[in-house]
């Protein structure tokens, strides 16, 4: 390995040094353009949903650690078209179920178009998890 | 492309840190990393962390597939998929080395603007064990 990734090993375990009691957390991932929640600890796994969203299963025991919803200005400007959902978004944070719920009642959303072993029930968990966990994201960045 | 500095010589108050890979070309190159992933891998716990630390730059220098062109809800976007087989795997609430996770790779993604922007495991493709699933047509095209 180059001496540049030792240096870059070496900072990235120094976040070992200062470990916190985990809780669920989301944020926005500006670079790719995602808002992601993670509710479990852990190395994870992607099974994606569709192009939007997907899930992450732990490569531990397989069960729902979190998901990410991919194209978020994108999916803003189409909000923008649906004015009643401008109510949604409050200081700039967005619930994080809203947006599922948003997703899952586009006309064009069908469950047939879900995955092999992917059944409808897998959003109820998602949207069930982000509500539980009061799970918001601020998208200030977005709406700039 | 990012500086050549390392993150050892990045300025207090950096927003990026300096990470090189193998680019399609195969010349050595330069990506970046926002330090708000650092974060989310530190609150994930110590299994994501140590997927950053190692993982992620020994997928970028040496990967066993790089895909171009990420499908996205509105569209292609550019970007970059590195897909790796790695020989380790972090596990459990301590993240202990072990071997890898059977029937997966580790993929990590790159943006338009050379910013790493996410990485995890997925599935492997069950015609070739070196390739995610559904790579076609998730991505555009293979370039490495």
């Amino acid at each position: 390995m180059s001496e540049m990734n030792h240096h870059f090993t070496a900072a990235v375990l120094g976040l070992l040094s200062n470990p916190e009691p985990f809780k669920p957390f989301t944020f926005y991932n500006q670079e790719g353009d995602c808002i992601e929640f993670i509710a479990r600890p852990g190395s994870y796994y992607e099974q994606r949903m569709d192009n939007l969203v997907t899930l992450y299963r732990s490569n531990d025991d397989e069960e729902f650690t979190g998901f990410s919803i991919k194209g978020i200005r994108s999916l803003l400007r189409k909000f923008a078209e649906l004015p009643g959902l401008a109510i949604l978004i409050e200081d700039g944070k967005v619930k994080i179920a809203h947006i599922l719920l948003a997703h899952i009642m586009k006309p064009e959303f069908s469950p047939d178009n879900l995955p092999p072993g992917v059944a409808i029930k897998t959003y109820n968990t998602m949207i069930g998890e982000a509500d539980k966990n009061d799970a918001e994201c601020d998208i200030t960045e977005c709406l700039a | 492309m990012s500086g050549d500095e390392g993150l050892s010589a990045a300025p207090v108050g950096a927003r990026y840190a300096s990470i090189q890979a193998r680019l399609p070309s195969l010349d050595v190159g330069v990506y970046r990393i926002s330090l708000h992933l650092f974060d989310s891998a530190r609150k994930s716990g110590p299994a994501r962390v140590k997927e950053l630390a190692y993982l992620v730059p020994e997928t970028l220098y040496h990967p066993t597939a790089i895909f171009g062109g990420l499908m996205r809800e509105e569209g292609v976007e550019d970007g970059l998929c590195y897909v790796s087989r790695p020989i380790r795997a972090f596990r459990g609430a301590n993240g202990d080395e072990g071997p890898p996770f059977g029937g997966k790779v580790f993929l990590v993604f790159v943006d338009k603007d050379s910013s790493v922007f996410t990485w995890r495991w997925c599935p492997c493709c069950p015609k070739d064990l070196t390739l995610p699933e559904n790579h076609v047509p998730r991505f555009v095209r293979r370039v490495l």
